[in-house]
């Protein structure tokens, strides 16, 4: 059973902000979900590898050079002013943040 | 329920100058807009792009210049793969206002076939659900009973060719997400290979899983798709080139002799009385079809649920930490950085996704890596080797698609561990990476059941196949 600690110490590592109601109902719902998961516990892993790609690439690499974008249907020009628009708070192009440091 | 028309026939009258696809496209687009406050499939229906792209295209078959069978075609996209210009939302609160600055692979592969896009279509939360019930826009409904969920995530694509108001549909599916709400709006869903299809411009929700496959009214009209679709992509370093002998072949060959496994951990106590003897029903008749039934073994297949909702919550808080106000989406300020973030995602972010992401971060954290993230890493290989095993003796594997046919919305909404368990049948897919289809096998008590193949590693030409003559019976 997950403490309220626990659950408050991950909100802070999700950087989520929960509700105090929402702290509790998580506390049992992510309970019950790990009961739920915890049989996995039964198997005999020590021979086995961790099987992490399904596909079996192994790392993909590519020469450091500029390429053009392999769909043509945007210049890269406009790909730019599309994101600059969704900045949530700008300053002419740049982006702003709040201060990281305080 | 309205009878879509396929993308093969739509291709043999604007070929034959029957229809036009500005026609067909003004179609589509006002069964999409009467629909919207009912079924709700779509979140933007983009009539001035697609008038444009069917112009486009009516202007190329007047020339004798179709791109491809697909030239003219209308389609939905899931609202989590980019298309230029349009919102690409997720259905999640924090992107709410987010426009694609660039095209998806599979959407510039799409406009290059001339397809015609109609608009986004409604998703669980971050893709997080089995149900559509928790986008933050609203739910949509099942067009078969609209008191009950399509499905999800990608429930509104479902939705959409179920009820014609798109003729075929992009999803995505993580863990069932493309083939269970296919199952429950009795259309067809394929989950291509890991790796067949490019994820460029798809949001990545657990990146080891994630595949975008069609969604479509027919077996035919999903290879043609999925041959859109395909193929290696130098912007997903996951994408796999295809091997010649991957390419879809003897598509419309008989399947006498085939041999088809059954899983008998999956054909246990638990399922709906109706879908089970559906399923039945569907194998009697895969049997009059010559196809030879064995019964295999996954001996490792009741971990499969467990195994899934530890990686994929491990992978999704990873995936999901970009998405912090800073750049992109919506933005909520806090009383400095840190507060920001938490703001920020705590209210942009429904319940669902704050659970998982909380879970991820859990199972990944220091002294407890190893007996859950590790842990789930080497049950995925022993699941991977099951199917490999029993795949090796048999052409594919035949499971129904869920254990039930579509609940009432509202019914599972708070339960969690009630709402994974209706993705039983699926997930142990996506852990292993393999291809697999949802064909529509009949009603129960006026609902859809889907059935499910399941291939061999690029082996999507086999469970075509045997899907297309189900469905040719």
């Amino acid at each position: 059973m997950l403490s309220a600690e626990e659950i408050k110490h991950l909100s802070k590592l999700s950087k989520l902000e929960l509700s105090a109601e929402e702290a509790t109902s998580f506390e049992h719902q992510l309970s019950s979900i790990l009961d739920f998961i915890a049989v996995i516990n039964e198997v005999d892993t020590s021979n086995v590898e961790p099987l992490e790609h399904v596909a079996s690439l192994n790392t993909v690499l590519r020469p450091d050079v500029v390429v053009n974008p392999i769909n043509p249907t945007y210049q890269r020009g406009d790909v730019a002013k599309a994101i600059i628009a969704g900045f949530p708070d700008k300053t002419d192009d740049l982006l702003r943040v709040p201060a990281v440091f305080s | 329920m309205n009878k879509n028309i396929s993308i093969v026939e739509a291709n043999l009258k604007l070929k034959n100058k029957q229809v036009s696809s500005v026609e067909l496209t003004k179609l589509y687009l006002s069964k999409a807009k009467e629909k919207h406050d009912s079924t709700h499939a779509y979140l933007q229906i983009a009539d001035e792009l697609a008038l444009k792209m069917a112009q486009e295209s009516d202007a190329r078959i007047a020339a004798g210049k179709m791109l491809s069978s697909l030239d003219g075609v209308p389609v939905a996209v899931k609202d989590n793969m980019m298309v230029t210009g349009l919102r690409n939302t997720c259905g999640s609160k924090i992107l709410s206002n987010y426009v694609a600055p660039y095209d998806a692979t599979v959407v510039a592969k799409l406009k290059s076939a001339g397809a015609v896009i109609l608009g986004k279509t409604n998703m669980d939360d971050a893709a997080m659900g089995s149900s559509c019930e928790t986008s933050a826009f609203g739910p949509s409904k099942n067009p078969y009973d609209e008191s009950r969920i399509p499905g999800g995530s990608s429930g509104g694509s479902a939705v959409a060719v179920a009820e014609a108001s798109a003729l075929c549909a992009l999803g995505s599916d993580t863990g069932g997400s493309i083939r269970q709400p296919a199952a429950m709006c009795g259309i067809v869903g394929l989950k291509p290979t890991y790796g067949r299809v490019s994820r460029y411009g798809l949001a990545a929700m657990a990146s080891s899983f994630d595949q975008i496959g069609p969604m479509t009214s027919t077996v035919e009209d999903a290879k043609l798709m999925l041959e859109a679709i395909e193929g290696h992509d130098g912007m997903d370093s996951t994408s796999v080139p295809l091997q010649s002998d991957w390419l879809i072949k003897n598509f419309g060959e008989k399947i006498e002799g085939m041999k088809i496994g059954l899983p008998k951990e999956y054909f246990v106590s638990g399922m709906d009385a109706g879908v089970e003897s559906k399923v039945n029903e569907s194998i009697k008749a895969l049997e009059n079809l010559g196809a030879k039934m064995v019964e295999v073994s996954l001996p490792n297949m009741k971990y499969a649920l467990a195994v899934y909702y530890v990686l994929m919550p491990c992978e999704v808080s990873a995936n999901l930490s970009r998405l912090d106000g800073i750049r992109y989406g919506n933005r909520i300020v806090g009383a400095n950085l840190e507060d920001t973030y938490k703001k920020t995602r705590g209210l942009g972010f429904g319940r669902e996704v704050r659970r998982r992401i909380m879970l991820g971060n859990y199972a990944l954290s220091s002294g407890y890596y190893d007996a859950y993230y590790l842990k789930a890493l080497k049950l995925r290989r022993l699941i991977a080797d099951d199917f490999a095993n029993a795949l090796a003796s048999v052409d594919c594997l035949l499971t129904p698609t869920t254990p039930t046919t579509a609940w009432k919305i509202g019914e599972k909404f708070d339960d969690p561990t009630s709402m994974y368990l209706a993705d039983i049948f699926t997930v142990s897919v996506n852990v292993a990476g393999l291809p697999a289809i949802s064909i529509p096998c009949g009603l129960s008590d006026g609902l859809p059941v889907g059935l499910q193949l399941i291939g061999r590693h690029f082996d999507e030409s086999t469970i075509l196949r045997v899907a297309n003559a189900f469905e040719k019976r």
